[in-house]
């Protein structure tokens, strides 16, 4: 049985598009990594499986249950994590936390105060005074009180510093060592390839590509940028894989696709003083890759 | 329905009922106090009340001949603190109890916990109608106490009681109306402006229906229409036609908030 399901799921906001015709299946115990550009249809996904958005034609199921119909059922099994925190600010972290966990009957015993201890919360607080990285803490353990068999993260990370953010992929890990299924939505691909074995593309509310995280990375771009010690009016960048090169002075930078030594081969024989190799934003990667639906990877 | 739902909504309406409800039974305490004073010579009051326009004394559903008793008085003041005052505070917890998930965002939360749409509008409908029975128990409590007090107990509580109990019922349709029309807008926002407006509007309607026979047609829109405030009449009590109206509207609007909030796409 998936984990998730979805048959030609659909959304419309009046004649606007949120997603069209979704077919997706995310096996349950894998992490899945749900990536795409803002607007492409993410946030839109997740408040369908959620059931607080409707779908306009199509199907969906989280472990077999209706998303629709089985709203509650589904609800008991599934932890969501939002991508902006908008909880009851006049409530404390604990009050909160005490609340949410009233809904499913758990009490907030050895399993909580790991997670508060691991991602250094201060409980006593009231949300309205706690910071942006501090209320996402609080998303997080109010997601895991329950022990899910599915995480739904969207846009899990931001406000997060890199040392919880670390943190937090440990207790993602653990969870999915513990069987959790976890559905990580994001528009940062080296967060996702930290933790995902797979990637699903979304773009303009379509999936696009389906595939695993090394296939996907060999084949998406690199942006590279370098200065040369000298103006060098008549260098022009010409090799397989260059895409969109612009020059502003001494400063060179194109997209690369393809591997990185030959490039390295090719950079070798110009006068460069320093040089930068990084994952381009995931807008370029998309405005090269999806510019239409059959210019796949 | 669910309980933990329904214990936050009471706690978080706990403010706003208890100010309401003091607010109501201080002017109750005030017109008793008045009544008190003035009684001796209720008979001079009757005598300007002759000087003054019959339809300006319908207007403000003043009955000249019924002052003398303490029901026939508390009644002309019973319109402005149970129908208006809590029925604008009906409509107000009404509308909010619902639009304040969509408005501080906070529906995204609550959504997503194991709780059917139906026990969320059960849960917030049944905390509304704990805050509105609340507000008239004390108040019905404080006028028995206020009548008994400045009567000698000399007044029939029964029609006391038939009077609260309209009070009550339209507190319920104002209430119910709140809800109706938050789950109608697409992006629901508390509507305090809107809902007082509703509800001084359709009491003007009713004060335009007593003075004037040519707008007979404004019954149709107004629930004050519906109320029975003929304490003084022997045969006071509960008409069919009138508690249809207010059964038969509330349950609908009910039926509808129940129907449509289970099939509305939450946008926060």
């Amino acid at each position: 049985m998936h984990a998730i399901e979805t048959k030609g799921l659909t959304k419309y906001y009046g004649k606007v598009h949120g997603i069209i015709d979704m077919d997706l299946q995310i096996p349950a115990g894998e992490i899945i990594g749900f990536i795409g550009p803002n607007g492409a249809g993410k946030t839109t996904t997740i408040r369908l499986l959620l059931s607080l958005l409707f779908p306009t034609k199509g199907t969906g199921t989280i472990f077999g249950q209706d998303i629709v119909k089985d709203g509650p059922a589904i609800k008991k099994i599934v932890g969501f994590v939002p991508s902006e925190v908008n909880y009851y600010q006049k409530m404390t972290a604990k009050e909160l936390l005490e609340y949410s966990a009233r809904f499913y009957g758990v009490a907030l015993t050895g399993h909580f105060n790991e997670m508060v201890d691991t991602l250094n919360l201060d409980l006593s607080r009231k949300l309205e005074d706690l910071s942006m990285g501090n209320k996402k803490k609080v998303a997080v353990i109010q997601s895991l009180l329950h022990r899910p068999k599915l995480l739904i993260l969207d846009e899990p990370t931001t406000g997060l510093d890199p040392l919880i953010q670390n943190h937090f992929f440990e207790i993602l890990r653990e969870e999915n060592q513990r069987g959790t299924t976890i559905f990580f939505s994001s528009h940062v691909l080296g967060e996702v390839e930290k933790l995902c074995s797979k990637i699903v593309i979304i773009k303009d509310g379509r999936i696009v590509n389906v595939d695993d995280v090394f296939s996907i990375k060999k084949k998406l771009l690199s942006r590279v940028t370098f200065h040369t010690k000298t103006n060098a009016e008549d260098i022009t960048l010409e090799s397989p894989g260059i895409l969109s090169p612009e020059k502003n002075g001494n400063e060179f930078s194109f997209l690369y696709k393809g591997e990185i030594p030959p490039l390295l081969k090719y950079l070798s024989q110009l006068p460069i003083e320093k040089i930068a190799i990084n994952e381009p934003d995931l807008e370029e990667v998309f405005m090269h890759y999806y510019a239409n639906d059959s210019n796949k990877i | 329905m669910n309980a933990n739902l329904l214990t936050k909504e009471l706690k978080d309406g706990f403010k706003g009922t208890f100010i309401i409800t003091a607010a109501v039974v201080s002017y109750i305490a005030l017109i008793f106090y008045i009544y008190s004073i003035m009684k001796e010579n209720m008979l001079r009051l009757v005598e300007i009340y002759s000087y003054i326009p019959e339809s300006f004394l319908e207007a403000l559903n003043i009955n000249p001949d019924q002052v003398s008793n303490v029901l026939g008085y508390y009644v002309i003041y019973f319109i402005y603190f149970i129908p208006l005052a809590a029925g604008c505070y009906s409509i107000i917890l009404g509308t909010a109890l619902l639009s304040k998930e969509e408005q501080n965002r906070t529906a995204e939360f609550l959504l997503s916990r194991p709780i059917s749409r139906g026990q969320i509008i059960s849960s917030k409908l049944f905390a509304f109608f704990i805050h509105i029975l609340g507000i008239n128990i004390i108040v019905f409590i404080t006028s028995f106490l206020g009548c008994g007090i400045v009567s000698d107990w000399n007044f029939k509580l029964q029609s006391l009681l038939f009077l609260h109990i309209y009070g009550f019922l339209i507190c319920i349709f104002f209430g119910m109306l709140g809800f109706f029309i938050t789950v109608l807008m697409k992006r629901a926002k508390p509507i305090t402006g809107i809902g007082i407006g509703i509800v001084l509007g359709t009491y003007f309607f009713d004060m335009m229906i007593r003075t004037s026979g040519k707008v007979q047609f404004l019954l149709y829109f107004t629930p004050f229409k519906y109320l029975n405030l003929d304490v003084l009449s022997k045969d006071y009590g509960f008409e069919a036609w009138r508690l249809l109206f207010y059964f038969g509207t509330s349950g609908l609007l009910i039926f509808l908030s129940y129907y449509f909030y289970k099939k509305k796409d939450i946008l926060v």
